[in-house]
């Protein structure tokens, strides 16, 4: 079962071991410092795992300064010494923008976060803004390009399902430009756009995927799904759970 | 090459309940050349870098190296350095490219950076509290303009130094104007690009009246320094309290040529005071 907070050490310390990392591993707290992610989970998604007997797991990077960059699900509370048991694994980064890179890289794959979780302030030390912009940028400019790419696709759609409306060609399936490879890449930089800004995530993760040797669909967007059926099911998804729902899924299918 | 390392010391200093180590012990670098001697020079006995600043930390989103040089010094400009080598900062203007561009990471990247000096309360409440001045720097002489705006902006560009979402109520109650253009202000991305689009064009346009118009026209009964100041920044791309110590104000019009500045004054440790003798009443 997969629980709401980390709690796997053995998948940390495995993935610190593979990474060639150096780490000290401890019970207890994480110190204080600069939580990495935006918006933490109350104390109260932490209980059930505490009450399994499962322990939070944070990772805290440490700087040559002595600044701590926490990286974990729950801000950890007092209340939260009663019932729970914390394992702190301590990193040092050297250089910073290396070491922040590789575990927001490798936090935000294992819990399936969206970019927009992180803290802006940490994705742009970890240099994540200069491989994939758009998830820094402000929401606003995430809604324009939204809305802009929506109306782009709407009517790229109309135009190849024959003046069909967008809802018959997708249940048609058609849509899918095939041919050259311009055109695909073309065709994969529209389904980004359908799916909202996250999608320019989805190449520069694949490409990163590559490099880390382990990407969960190895070919993305290039490989065998078909964009536009992915850009129904984002869209459908958009309609029917939110914007939240989507930013997770594309993170959680490419990340 | 990995990119973590550890140091025995910091074990012994920082986690004395540690149950597990793989650190195999890597202290100082052989290669460590030239660029060390400077660094070494801006030591305190503690093995801190130190820094005496002559301007307060607004100079992060002043984007002219000169001005580093002349308001922070060799010996600041080699702490922050080496604060922000981590991040892939190798020289000054890559260092200012860099705060420009992400005022709000500074903080972070500041933490091991002792301050002295006059300024010193000023760069210790922004590294270590996150405290910011939210009000303008430039003391604009008094002019009677006469004029009126509906525009809501008490918040100078230099609280972009803090995150914006750790300060966004601030942002809310005292700049809704603003908020309602930007919602959100990107802080750690390129503020100045972002906010160049999306300010309200009909307050860029005020500009061409002069920055010294604009900060005597009122609002609810207060005058208009920190739009002035917007504005500013937004043209010039430099904080308008630092070109006027160093003689580096560019005047939009006529009225604007009223600032004088004085000779050798400090740039702003004063930020809240409004006291700079550098400028004159125009009455």
């Amino acid at each position: 079962m997969t629980t709401e907070v980390l709690t796997n050490v053995e998948a940390v310390r495995r993935w610190l071991a593979e990474r060639g990392a150096v780490w000290t591993e401890r019970w207890g707290p994480p110190p204080r410092g600069i939580y990495a992610l935006r918006d933490m989970h109350p104390p109260s998604h932490a209980e059930e795992a505490c009450r399994q007997g499962l322990p939070l797991v944070y990772i805290a990077a440490v700087d040559r300064s002595g600044l701590y960059y926490i990286f974990g699900d729950v801000a950890w509370t007092p209340q939260l010494e009663k019932i729970c048991r914390a394992v702190t694994f301590v990193v040092e980064t050297e250089p910073l923008r290396d070491g922040l890179n590789a575990i927001v890289k490798f936090v935000a794959r294992t819990r399936h976060l969206p970019w927009v979780s992180f803290r802006p302030e940490v994705l742009r030390l970890a240099g994540i803004c200069d491989e994939v912009r758009i998830e820094c940028e402000p929401r606003e400019v995430w809604k324009k390009m939204v809305e802009t790419a929506k109306s782009k696709n709407k009517n790229k759609t109309e135009t190849a399902s024959g003046g069909r409306t967008a809802p018959e060609a997708e249940e048609a399936g058609g849509g899918s430009p095939e041919g050259s490879e311009e055109d695909g890449a073309k065709s994969a930089n529209d389904l980004g756009n359908v799916g909202g800004a996250s999608v320019r995530v989805l190449h520069a993760e694949v490409r990163r995927d590559h490099g880390d040797g382990g990407g969960v669909l190895g070919g993305g967007a290039r490989g065998g799904l078909d964009p536009a059926a992915v850009a129904a099911v984002l869209r459908a998804v958009e309609r029917c759970l939110g914007r939240e729902a989507v930013e997770r899924l594309t993170a959680c299918l490419y990340v | 090459m990995s990119v973590f390392n550890i140091t025995s010391v910091f074990f012994r200093e920082y986690l004395p309940g540690v149950v597990y180590v793989n650190a195999p012990r890597r202290v100082c670098a052989e290669d460590c050349e030239a660029s060390c001697v400077a660094v070494r020079q801006s030591l305190n006995t503690r093995g801190v870098m130190v820094c005496e600043p002559d301007i307060d930390p607004s100079i992060l989103i002043h984007r002219d190296p000169r001005a580093w040089e002349e308001l922070l010094g060799w010996r600041c400009v080699e702490a922050f350095l080496e604060g922000a080598r981590g991040v892939g900062v190798g020289d000054l203007q890559s260092l200012v490219d860099y705060s420009f561009g992400a005022p709000s990471t500074m903080w972070i990247l500041l933490a091991g950076v002792e301050f002295e000096g006059e300024c010193a309360p000023l760069w210790e409440d922004y590294v270590r509290r996150r405290r910011v001045g939210m009000g303008a720097r430039t003391p604009f002489p008094r002019v009677e303009v006469g004029a009126e705006l509906d525009v809501d902006i008490r918040i100078s560009p230099a609280y972009m130094l803090l995150p914006f979402h750790d300060v966004k109520r601030s942002w809310q109650r005292n700049a809704p104007t603003l908020l309602r253009h930007i919602p959100e202000i990107p802080t750690a991305l390129d503020p100045h690009y972002y906010i160049s689009m999306a300010f309200p064009p009909q307050l860029r346009g005020l500009a061409e009246r002069g920055y010294v118009w604009v900060a005597n026209t009122k609002s609810r009964g207060r005058r208009n320094h920190a739009l002035a100041e917007w504005l500013y920044w937004l043209d010039h791309a430099r904080m308008p309290h630092i070109d006027v110590a160093l003689g580096r104000f560019v005047p939009r019009s006529p009225l604007d040529k009223v600032i004088k500045y004085a000779e050798g004054a400090s740039a702003g440790c004063r930020q809240n005071k409004r006291r700079l003798n550098c400028l004159h009443s125009a009455r």
